[in-house]
């Protein structure tokens, strides 16, 4: 269970190596991450919520179809993975509850 | 570049506080990402970027404020753009109408000239002594009928009192101005300075010049002088206008209207360049001429008319009271002093009035009888001349009021309220001018009105006319307002003033046209204004008109004068001059500038589109962000 937000080698890798088990992927997201909201214009300040890395860039609609669009690609990517390895995925909006979501997906919910 | 309005750039310090805002201002938003692999992604070059980013403004906005900030304080300042104004549509031809354009071809190819350069709207005036407007604002065709009308008068030229008349026209800015000329006369100053003149009120002006050096010889500077003999002694110089040497025959004829003329024939030999004064003696009363035989390029100045008033005998009636001493009145002593003059003085009509050229009434205390008002007054009809003294009696007696059909005043009442200022009007102001009215004390009188079309030369304030005239059938009826008595009660005391004479002479003279030598011998070029419209019989035409233009030489008869018109202008009849203004240039180029304006308006225009450009991308940008 993760944001999967990172690189898709080393999410490879980890299933890989957790594939002789069984393994449910869960990926966590926020609407907010995948279309940036309209009040996101202008010159915008985006800050890494784990390392505190900023970077300054002017947003325009541009810039948040092409965000869009590598976010989707990111997932898709994510999701062959899961395929490739017949691991069964699933993607739960973090306002959704992703905790009572998990157990009703393990069964334990 | 120059502005008109230079510190309209001022506005472009604007940039600064728009920059430092930009700089300064909070950074919009924090986006808090759980990554920005994706931010990194997009972005080419990711530590690049980050440092680059942090440090420069990247706001599309700022830019388009930017570039609106620059061009709203450009369009401030008003750059002047230089401009030049190429076959300027409203053209003011000026065409030189002078007597040296009557030299064979000139005209004509300055009229080619001028159909050649018109516009879309045209003016044309011909430069004679007076710029003389013939047409304004006339689209090509039109102006084409008016110049092929035009004709070379025997005026001299004034071509830059009409090239300045044309440049302080307002209407005529941005206009091009075509000067046609043969430029043999030029008394203004340099041609170029008013080029540069109508540049400065933005209009171009350009000259053409016509003709070519032609043989002309001249009769110039003409003048009579007084022989005391009832002749005069006619004095002029004839001029050859050539570099070769000539023989003229030159004619004088005198008094050939009556049968009884003379004619005196001579032979001048001229030297190249040459002149030589003559002199013709016991010149007579009436219309003589000088004539040069020989054939030249402007035939007006070779013949000089000569006008002699001629003063016939006259004899007046003075009607009166019997009194003696009104028959030894100072109306009676001022006439009698003129020459050639028989004055009658009665109490009653003559059997043959036709025998006097002038009646003079002048009854003070009684009346004339009712017949004898009757017979004046259908005399007056008739076209004799009259004089009516404004007495009591005019006003008092009914008899006398018969003569009020034929005068030209209407009489109104007495008036002895006591001093009057005397006024000379109109034509009276050179007629009297040698009159003192100034020392006349004014009692009492007769209040008048002029009636329709009477010349007022006279007045008295609101009394009305003193002296005032008007004309029937071929005589005149004048009313004097100047009682002449001379006893206690006396009305005025004009009478007992020297220059009272004066007056009578000068009245009369006017009355029976003779006019003084000055007067009926003038130049071309001259303009007169009259009163009253009149009958003018010009050389060429007769016409009715309150003014006259002397513009052709020869005879015009104007109220029963002979005027003799000539040009006497070396100037203007030296077709052969060396000393021409040479306006063509050595390649027949013609000389002119190209009218170069300054004017901000077109840029300003063009600034202001892009402003308003900007302005839309600008709300396009923030309407897509949703600021607006």
């Amino acid at each position: 269970m993760s944001d999967f937000l990172d690189n898709l080698d080393s999410v490879q890798k980890a299933v890989n190596r957790l594939a002789r088990h069984e393994l449910v992927i869960v990926h966590i997201y926020d609407e907010n991450e995948i279309n940036l909201p309209e009040s996101v214009d202008g010159t915008v300040k985006f800050i890494d919520s784990e390392t505190g890395e900023e970077i300054s860039f002017t947003v325009g609609a541009g810039f948040k179809k092409e965000y869009a669009s590598e976010y989707s690609k990111h997932m898709a990517e994510l999701e062959k993975i899961a395929y490739d390895f017949k691991i069964p995925y699933f993607r739960v909006s973090i306002k959704n509850e992703p905790f009572d979501t998990v157990l009703k997906i393990i069964g334990e919910g | 570049m120059d502005f008109e309005f230079s510190q309209g750039l001022a506005a472009l310090a604007g940039i600064i506080p728009l920059t430092i805002i930009y700089l300064l201002r909070p950074r919009p938003k924090n986006i808090i990402l759980p990554s920005l692999m994706f931010v990194r992604r997009i972005s080419q070059n990711l530590l690049d970027s980050r440092r680059t980013l942090s440090k420069r403004i990247t706001d599309p906005l700022f830019y388009l404020q930017l570039l609106a900030l620059i061009f709203l304080s450009i369009a401030i300042a008003g750059p002047l753009i230089e401009d030049v104004k190429a076959d300027a549509q409203k053209v003011i031809i000026i065409m030189d109408s002078s007597a040296s354009m009557s030299a064979p071809d000139r005209i004509n190819e300055a009229k080619s000239i001028a159909i050649e350069r018109l516009g879309q709207e045209n003016t044309i005036t011909a430069a004679e002594s007076i710029p003389v407007l013939l047409a304004k604002s006339l689209s090509a065709k039109d102006a084409e009928t008016v110049i092929d009308g035009m004709e070379a008068k025997h005026t001299p030229s004034d071509i830059p009192r009409a090239i300045l008349t044309a440049i302080n026209e307002k209407e005529n800015e941005y206009g091009k101005i075509v000067v046609i000329s043969d430029f043999e006369t030029w008394e203004g100053r340099a041609p170029e300075t008013y080029i540069r003149i109508a540049n400065t009120k933005n209009m171009e002006l350009e000259f053409r010049q016509v003709g070519n050096k032609t043989a002309n010889y001249a009769i110039v500077d003409g003048y009579l002088k007084d022989s005391n003999d009832g002749t005069y002694e006619y004095t002029c110089t004839i001029r050859n206008f050539n570099d070769e040497s000539v023989k003229l025959d030159v004619l004088m004829e005198s008094g050939s209207d009556s049968g009884s003329g003379t004619k005196v024939s001579n032979s001048v030999q001229l030297a190249e360049y040459g002149s030589q004064q003559i002199k013709f003696s016991k010149i007579p009363q009436g219309i003589s001429t000088v004539k040069i035989l020989n054939e030249d390029a402007i035939p007006c100045d070779n013949i000089a008319c000569i006008s002699i008033p001629e003063i016939k005998p006259k004899k007046i009636l003075v009607l009166t009271d019997s009194d003696q001493a009104i028959s030894r009145s100072p109306l009676i002593t001022a006439i009698s002093l003129l020459p050639d003059i028989d004055v009658d003085v009665r109490k009653d009509l003559p059997e043959k009035l036709a025998d006097y050229d002038t009646i003079v009434v002048n009854s003070r205390y009684k009346p004339l009888p009712s017949h004898t008002v009757k017979e004046i007054v259908t005399s007056a009809k008739n076209g004799k001349d009259l004089i009516v003294i404004g007495n009591e009696c005019l006003y008092n007696s009914s008899a006398m009021h018969g003569l009020y059909s034929v005068l030209p005043v209407d009489i109104k009442s007495v008036d002895k309220e006591g001093s009057h200022t005397i006024e000379t009007v109109g034509s009276g102001k050179n007629i009297f001018d040698d009159v003192s009215f100034s020392e006349v004390y004014l009692r009492k009188l007769l209040v008048t009105i002029p009636k329709k079309d009477a010349a007022v030369l006279v007045e008295a304030g609101e009394a009305g006319p003193l002296v005032c005239m008007h004309n029937i059938n071929e005589g005149t009826v004048t009313y004097i307002g100047f009682s002449d008595t001379i006893e206690t009660d006396a009305w005025n005391n004009f009478a007992t003033t020297p220059t009272y004479p004066v007056f009578w002479v000068k009245l009369l003279r006017y009355m029976w046209g003779i006019e003084d030598i000055s007067e009926t011998n003038v130049n071309t070029g001259k303009y007169q204004a009259f009163d009253q419209t009149i009958k003018i019989k010009t050389p060429s035409d007769t016409i009715s008109s309150d003014f006259v233009y002397f513009d052709e030489c020869g005879l015009y008869g104007l109220n029963q004068k002979t005027i003799a018109v000539n040009l006497y202008d070396s100037a203007e009849s030296n077709t052969f001059t060396e000393k021409r203004q040479n306006l063509t240039g050595k390649n027949g180029a013609i000389q002119k500038e190209d009218l170069h304006t300054v004017s901000p308006d077109r840029s300003r225009k063009y600034l202001i589109y892009l402003l308003l450009l900007l302005l839309i991308v600008e709300s396009a940008v923030m309407l897509r962000r949703g600021i607006i």
